[in-house]
């Protein structure tokens, strides 16, 4: 069944076929909320929050984006509030270093040790707090993969060619960091 | 060119970032999220839930709190403001009147003579200048110049029987007044 025939069931009560499409757009929505806070718990929460909204929301959508697109619209929003709030401006303040995007999973085999290891991966962590988050945020939503730029961009409120050159300009940032510390580009 | 078009040098540098930083954000949201979810959107017999439910608390909680508010702001206004019964009362001119001699005795040394009244802006009514009234249709007669005024009427004199009422300030006092006290010299050689 497609997005659009789910949508359309839930709008009349179907409250299992919006069950469905919360099980097929979770992740997305979970990656999306966990770029922006960099916290598992956080991510839960704020991506909870979209879906429930997202249902209250579904009798006026109208479906001139995809389901999935303004999903994650809602998603965005709610994890950007969440960012911006006092509690966590109050939670950074007390843990300026507390672990942002922790380790979800053992870093894969690569051609050269040094540029697979632990060690590398806590220095991009690193680095990325350091980007701004205009930056950030179209970067990390683009390594998830599961956005196209155009996807991406309706998403961020931005023209497509504004992502593209985001996600550009925050990975020839975080490559200058990188070279700096010390890192060579073979 | 736009940064799309442009073609860098794909270095192991850069495959590594890339590499990285799926696997900084490939992570699974926890199995308990849907059914999170649906327990907050549908009851406990799996009916949806209204709108009304979703939105009615804080539709409840803004009321409560705005009343709240409100009785804040009355008793601080009720506190700190005057009573509408202690307002100044506007004082309406009495006709003009010139001082009188019972006036000017009531007048204390040393403090300045209480206001006269000053020529009125409008000449005061007299039968000719009634009959001289402009009939309808024609031109307005030319007002006679004001007087240059800052905006406040001139005070009149105050009426005579109304100083009576006037109280004496209590705190002000004269030192001439005070009872002298005297004090006898003591004997000392038979206190």
């Amino acid at each position: 069944m497609t997005d659009a025939e789910l949508v359309e069931r839930a709008q009349g009560g179907d409250t299992a076929a919006f069950g469905q499409l919360v099980e097929r757009h979770r992740a997305a929505v979970y990656r999306a909320a966990f770029a922006v806070l960099g916290s598992p718990a956080e991510a839960e929460d704020a991506a909870q929050d979209a879906l429930v909204a997202a249902y209250q929301k579904l009798g006026g959508f109208r479906g001139e984006a995809a389901f999935k697109t303004w999903v994650l619209s809602i998603t965005w929003r709610h994890a950007l509030d969440r960012r911006r709030s006092l509690a966590m401006r109050l939670k950074r303040f007390v843990h300026p270093d507390e672990d942002a995007w922790p380790d979800a999973s053992e870093p894969g085999p690569g051609p050269d040790a040094l540029l697979a290891g632990s060690e590398f991966r806590g220095q991009v962590r690193r680095l990325l707090r350091t980007l701004p988050a205009k930056l950030r945020d179209p970067l990390l939503l683009w390594a998830s993969g599961d956005y196209s730029y155009d996807e991406m961009a309706r998403v961020l409120g931005i023209p497509t060619g504004t992502a593209k050159w985001r996600v550009m300009e925050a990975r020839r940032q975080l490559k200058d960091k990188l070279l700096r510390l010390g890192y060579v580009a073979k | 060119m736009s940064p799309s078009d442009r073609e860098e040098p794909v270095t192991a540098l850069d495959m590594a970032i890339e590499r990285t930083l799926r696997e900084i954000v490939a992570t699974d949201p926890p199995a308990r999220l849907t059914a999170r979810v649906m327990a907050r959107v549908t009851d406990r017999d799996g009916r949806p839930r209204t709108a009304i439910r979703a939105w009615w608390p804080m539709v409840a909680g803004l009321a409560a709190a705005a009343a709240i508010a409100m009785a804040i702001v009355s008793t601080v206004v009720s506190r700190y403001l005057p009573r509408t019964g202690e307002a100044p009362v506007a004082v309406i001119a009495p006709p003009p009147a010139q001082p009188t001699p019972a006036t000017r005795d009531r007048e204390t040394p040393g403090r300045e003579p209480l206001a006269t009244v000053t020529a009125s802006a409008t000449p005061p009514r007299t039968p000719a200048t009634r009959a001289a009234r402009t009939p309808r249709g024609a031109a307005p007669i030319a007002a006679p110049p004001l007087e240059p005024s800052i905006g406040i009427a001139p005070l009149a004199a105050p009426d005579p029987i109304a100083l009576d009422d006037i109280a004496p300030n209590p705190v002000r006092f004269d030192p001439i007044d005070m009872p002298r006290i005297e004090i006898p010299p003591i004997d000392v050689r038979n206190p």
